[in-house]
């Protein structure tokens, strides 16, 4: 940590104070709803221009004659509406642009800090048909929104990490709702319902998605899930359903029971052979999985395929992306308190966190004949 | 004759079910013990594999190694010994667990060896006989996962009524310890 201090004192700062002076409007916190609200008064003082102006005399004779109150009412909300359209769209685009130079700028240069084995790429992820033919996560993502790409070696471990938002369409989720509704006599959902709900997109996971060189061959597919996971769990979203954890499994894998009593409480394990199941999960491992999920007190998901092992950890905020409000970035960095810029430390912590998963796992431990 | 007919109806009803779930449980048993077998193969399996490893571990390490250490012979009448046809399971047990301590004892006396400890042959034979020993350690856990749950489904009711019509009768679990704790570290001849 005191290496990475001096590296922000004496690079790092800099790169901030330079962000920060080339965005002075991006602190601004202009929303969608601020635009609306514009709107809305406009549109309420077009109104009572109207009734005062253009009750008496039909609407359609006041354009024609080019009286004045409708026209110019009408002429004043377009032009209110565009204006304010505009400035969103510009302020959306600058929002944008600082984005991307705070991760070239800032998290590229901490990638840089951590080894030149690690690569950094903002818009690289991973595709979706890889995250579905993992069978990591128990629903199938019909869309997946994932970018900040990081790949090297940690020892003798390749490793890379993305940032993962997986979605599914309502229609499923709403299906359930609907024919638990009928049970409970509530009235059945119109076509016209379901055919809307089709093209609704809902995000369900939002996480890293982590994937390790494993230290041992294998030739089996092994699946680690929670026994209970609740999107709100780790997200506030009040209509969030639990996850049926078995689900997507096709008959190849079974269930694997373990010697472990806290761990199967906390997790079901599922392998397309019991055998090599138990020689990736070995005692220790399983050990090791137990303190890594108590550390981090997340609900994790596994999957070991093809001699790797891949993670997902659930996670609210985005590790890479530059939080607006954030004090470090707001205000002019303090040389004397370097505490003051934490907000930082914190983007360094979270990538060090998931390098440090390749001890945690032991992974680095190369004994047997996988070199 | 309504009445009857109903109670006909009924019975014939709760005997089909009674068949099918007795048919079902009965089928059950009989993967759980399958599944038994299909563990010990994988046992068999691994020590055939150990087996093997050792004539090619031994004949690396005689070239630095005294042969007639104790270690040595021992290893070689053990496995011998494990070889032959006409072993009870308890006494192959024996045999595998007394491999496992007198292997464990040559890997510690391998430290003494430093041109053994650093010959690609020895480090590539000791890494395979690692990878071996945790397979075996991981079929002895999966075939008592299976025993434990043949017991379990035979010893509980209804299990125990079909296992009694059908002479099943509980198995016996792996006492050999988990060997992974004790597996040759050879990571620190690969620090070297």
């Amino acid at each position: 940590m005191d290496e990475f201090k001096q590296f922000y004192r004496e690079e790092l700062q800099e790169n901030v104070k330079k962000l920060r002076k080339d965005n002075p409007n991006i602190f601004t916190r202009l929303e969608i709803k601020d635009f609306l609200k514009i709107d809305l008064s406009t549109l309420i003082i077009a109104a009572i221009f109207f009734m005062i102006f253009g009750i008496p005399i039909l609407g359609v004779l006041w354009i024609s004659k080019g009286s004045f109150p409708f026209f110019w009412t009408i002429i004043g909300v377009l032009t209110s509406h565009i204006v304010s359209r505009g400035i969103l769209q510009n302020n959306f685009q600058e929002k944008a642009q600082f984005k991307t130079a705070f991760k070239q700028q800032i998290m590229g240069s901490i990638i840089r800090f951590l080894g030149n084995q690690f690569s950094y790429n903002p818009t690289e992820g991973l595709a979706k048909e890889k995250l579905n033919d993992s069978f990591i996560l128990p629903r199938k993502a019909k869309g997946v929104k994932s970018e900040d790409y990081v790949s090297g070696t940690v020892g003798d471990t390749d490793i890379s990490f993305c940032e993962i938002i997986a979605s599914a369409s309502m229609v499923e989720e709403r299906k359930v709702y609907q024919i638990s509704n009928e049970q409970k006599g509530f009235q059945k959902m119109s076509r016209s319902m379901l055919a809307k709900m089709r093209h609704e997109i809902s995000e369900f996971y939002r996480g890293i998605y982590f994937v390790a060189d494993f230290h041992k061959s294998f030739q089996a597919n092994v699946l680690i899930r929670p026994t209970e996971f609740t999107w709100n769990d780790h997200h506030n979203e009040e209509t969030a359903e639990p996850y049926k954890v078995n689900k997507r499994l096709d008959d190849s894998f079974e269930q694997v029971h373990l010697e472990d009593p806290v761990l199967e409480s906390t997790y079901n394990f599922y392998s397309t052979d019991q055998q090599e199941a138990r020689y990736i999960l070995s005692t220790t491992m399983m050990e090791r999985i137990k303190q890594f999920s108590n550390r981090t007190n997340k609900k994790l998901f596994f999957c070991f395929k093809n001699s790797s092992m891949h993670l997902t950890i659930p996670y609210k905020k985005d590790l890479f992306d530059p939080d607006i409000l954030s004090e470090s970035l707001r205000q002019e960095p303090d040389l004397s308190n370097i505490l003051n810029n934490e907000e930082i430390f914190t983007y360094f912590q979270d990538i060090n966190f998931l390098l440090g998963i390749v001890e945690d796992f032991n992974l680095n431990t190369r004994i047997w004949s996988k070199t | 004759m309504l009445i009857a007919t109903i109670a006909v109806i009924i019975a014939l009803a709760i005997f089909i079910i009674g068949t099918g779930y007795l048919v079902a449980l009965y089928n059950r048993i009989v993967r759980r013990e399958n599944e038994i077998d299909n563990a010990y193969g994988s046992i068999e399996a691994n020590l055939k594999k150990r087996h093997d490893l050792i004539p090619n571990l031994i004949s690396s390490v005689k070239q630095y190694m005294d042969y007639e250490s104790d270690t040595l012979q021992q290893i070689v009448e053990l496995r011998n010994m494990a070889r032959s046809d006409d072993l009870s399971t308890k006494k192959q047990e024996e045999i595998e667990s007394q491999m496992t301590q007198a292997l464990d004892k040559l890997m510690v006396q391998v430290e003494d060896y430093p041109d053994l400890k650093a010959s690609e042959n020895f480090i590539q034979l000791q890494q395979s006989l690692n990878e071996v020993e945790e397979q075996l350690s991981a079929s002895r856990r999966f075939f008592n996962s299976a025993v434990k749950q043949f017991n379990d489904s035979i010893e509980t009711f209804p299990g125990n009524v079909i296992a009694a019509l059908f002479d099943f009768s509980s198995r016996e679990m792996f006492n050999a310890e988990v060997h992974e704790h004790k597996t040759p570290d050879v990571g620190s001849l690969l620090d070297n």
